[in-house]
């Protein structure tokens, strides 16, 4: 199993640095693609490396080789599956959140302190709903018909993943969301 | 393969207890119930893990992993990534994400859809304020990140060290929009 899972975290590594210089060099329009189109690449190259590697990985003690391959492959996908997530859940949390936006908005303007008008030009209600609309119509989640937005059958499942989450686990308002 | 089978286990009990724990009560910090949930689970699985046979009774000899403590120690990384996930997604994605409540108010609209000056009145509350300012800076506020000093709002040590975490990690991938 350890075998895997080294490769996996190795292979994770080698994701998350090449999708860095990827958005350096050249953004693309829709990251979560990128990131994913990238995550796919490594998958086959993860049983590649697996079965042309040998099992004690050059380092591994021989008591921590003896991992039946179709488990450790099948084990290390997971893992590699679940690193992914993490990561993503990582990657959306810390570039997306508004709350954590707020703290960046005042350290960015170059002191510590910021007037609360100040702050409220900056995080203009109808600025931040039209640009997040705007994000959610290039994701294919939304659309605009006539003057009104309504959901694509996409965007209609993932509300209704949120919706199933808000009737399990408390009510937005209970956890201090918008709406 | 023992090890990530109590663990997918000691997760839907997470999911059940988290559920349980959020409903039974009004909790003032709802990442209490869930690390409360978290601890629970783990316990389970550690008891439960040494408590079994380590075929489980059923499972074939392909299917062991030779070292019992890598087998154990891969179960704690499974159960813990998959937590880490469930925590973000629920919490930052279906529960409080900005996008995904507009998503949402969008989605309940239905066929009709919804014009832009309704979504925003939404986010509005009741005295003309944005909701974004009536609960994400009390909250700020109340977790120690930011302090009101009249009408100016400041950055504590807190505040600052997390705004600079988030600050080099958009400047490293390149994506300094959001929030």
């Amino acid at each position: 199993m350890l075998k895997g899972m080294l490769i996996s975290i190795a292979l994770t590594i080698a994701w998350v640095m090449a999708h860095i210089i990827l958005f350096r060099l050249k953004r693309p329009g829709n990251l979560c693609a990128a990131m994913v189109i990238l995550f796919v690449l490594t998958v086959p190259l993860f049983i590649v490396v697996y079965v042309l590697t040998p099992a004690d990985l050059f380092i591994l003690p021989a008591a921590l080789s003896r991992t039946p391959p179709a488990l450790g492959v099948g084990n290390g996908l997971v893992v590699h599956g679940l690193l992914f997530l993490t990561y993503i859940a990582c990657f959306y949390y810390l570039t997306r959140a508004v709350t954590l936006g707020i703290l960046v908005e005042i350290l960015d303007r170059g002191g510590c302190a910021m007037n609360i008008e100040e702050m409220k030009a900056a995080y203009n209600i109808e600025h931040m709903v039209r640009y997040r609309l705007e994000a959610l119509e290039q994701a294919g989640l939304v659309r605009k018909a006539g003057g009104s937005y309504l959901c694509t059958p996409r965007g209609r499942r993932y509300a209704r993943i949120s919706l199933l989450c808000r009737r399990v686990f408390g009510s937005v308002d209970k956890w201090g969301g918008e709406g | 393969m023992k090890g990530i089978i109590i663990a997918l286990l000691g997760f839907l009990s997470v999911l059940l207890a988290s559920s349980l724990l959020l409903r039974a009560r009004s909790w003032e910090r709802h990442f209490i119930a869930l690390l409360l949930a978290f601890a629970v689970g783990l316990l389970a699985y550690v008891w439960i893990y040494f408590k079994t046979p380590y075929d489980l009774y059923w499972l074939p000899a392909g299917c062991l992993e030779p070292s019992r403590i890598v087998d154990f120690l891969n179960g704690v990384l499974f159960f813990c990534l998959m937590f880490h996930f469930f925590w973000d997604f629920v919490y930052a994605f279906a529960l409080t994400g900005f996008s995904t409540g507009i998503l949402v108010n969008v989605a309940l609209e239905g066929e009709r859809g919804i014009a832009l000056e309704r979504l925003i009145a939404r986010y509005l509350d009741c005295s003309g304020g944005d909701r974004i300012f009536s609960r994400r800076i009390p909250n700020l506020i109340r977790g120690g990140y930011l302090r009101q000093d009249g009408e100016v709002i400041v950055l504590t040590w807190k505040g600052r060290l997390l705004g600079i975490v988030v600050l080099a990690v958009k400047s490293l991938l390149n994506v300094r929009e959001g929030g």
